[in-house]
């Protein structure tokens, strides 16, 4: 009976980091994300620009004139490379919630098996 | 024991009254923070929109302080009062003439403006929800026996202690 406690509480503990560590995963996503829409509005700007008008890019806290055609392509660039993270990091979501999930149904049935054993004795009405 | 079960089902629902009122005030705490942002979104357009118009005014050959943070200014002349460069995001600038610039000062503080009353609106559709819920709340507490006669206010602590304790897995 001890030893089944302790298995549960290693069990709630281990679920505990498994949702922390979803929560960490949901916000990275989150802010790949955001990164992600940023891009794309600028380059969606980028295209409504007529062709003479001068571009700058940020280095550190200075804007230094550039190439529209380098910015776009390396605009694509950071695009393809925040996809990619954040593909990843949904495959990783994934994996997590259905290691929870799995993990919460084992608890449930244990749990459900300590109620019933000391149901019989407390609560009968 | 009718009663009983009834009382139990209150309390249930009491519960997650609470639960709930707690999960409006969540909502309702995101969205003032939303409000602050929008808010002070608004005031920096307006600053910009001050800056440029007088930008616009000027012949070039004025000279000015340009804030360099920390209330530390160093002089200057702007030597180009039509155009100002725009962030677009993602690091990347673009030059646009000032009445450009203003044009788009304008839409984007419209935009912000609408984000502002539809936030407003939510806010208090959620705040009559939760006024209502409170009331409710308070209605079955003091049914539950927190503010009831004698005979019936000793009765109803039992009841909540055992709903406590052994109460979850007798429900079932």
């Amino acid at each position: 009976m001890a030893q089944q406690q302790q298995n549960v509480e290693q069990q709630v503990a281990q679920l505990q980091q498994l949702q922390q560590q979803l929560s960490s995963i949901v916000a990275q996503k989150q802010q790949l994300e955001m990164q992600l829409r940023e891009i794309e509005r600028a380059l969606e700007e980028l295209e409504e620009i007529e062709e003479e008008t001068r571009i700058y890019k940020t280095v550190g806290g200075l804007l230094i004139e550039a190439d529209k055609d380098e910015v776009k392509e390396e605009l694509e660039d950071r695009k393809e490379t925040l996809e990619l993270r954040v593909k990843t990091l949904e495959k990783q979501e994934k994996r997590v919630q259905e290691q929870i999930e799995s993990l919460q149904k084992r608890l449930q049935k244990v749990l459900q098996q300590q109620q019933q054993q000391a149901g019989g004795g407390g609560g009968a009405a | 024991m009718a009663e009983k079960e009834g009382k139990e089902k209150d309390r249930e629902k009491l519960q997650r009254l609470l639960a709930e009122i707690q999960q409006l005030q969540g909502q309702m705490e995101a969205i003032n923070a939303q409000l602050d942002l929008i808010e002070s979104s608004i005031e920096e357009l307006n600053r910009v929109e001050e800056t440029l118009k007088g930008v616009r005014e000027l012949k070039g050959e004025e000279e000015v302080l340009v804030p360099v943070g920390a209330q530390s200014f160093v002089k200057a002349t702007i030597v180009d009062t039509d155009k100002v460069i725009v962030g677009i995001g993602a690091g990347v600038a673009v030059e646009r003439t000032i009445d450009e610039a203003l044009e788009s000062i304008d839409n984007r503080r419209q935009e912000l403006e609408k984000a502002r009353s539809e936030a407003q609106k939510r806010l208090q559709k959620l705040s009559q929800e939760l006024q209502e819920k409170q009331r409710e709340a308070q209605q079955l507490a003091e049914k539950l026996g927190l503010a009831q006669p004698p005979q019936q206010a000793q009765q109803a602590p039992q009841t909540a202690q055992q709903r406590q304790t052994g109460g979850s897995s007798g429900g079932s």
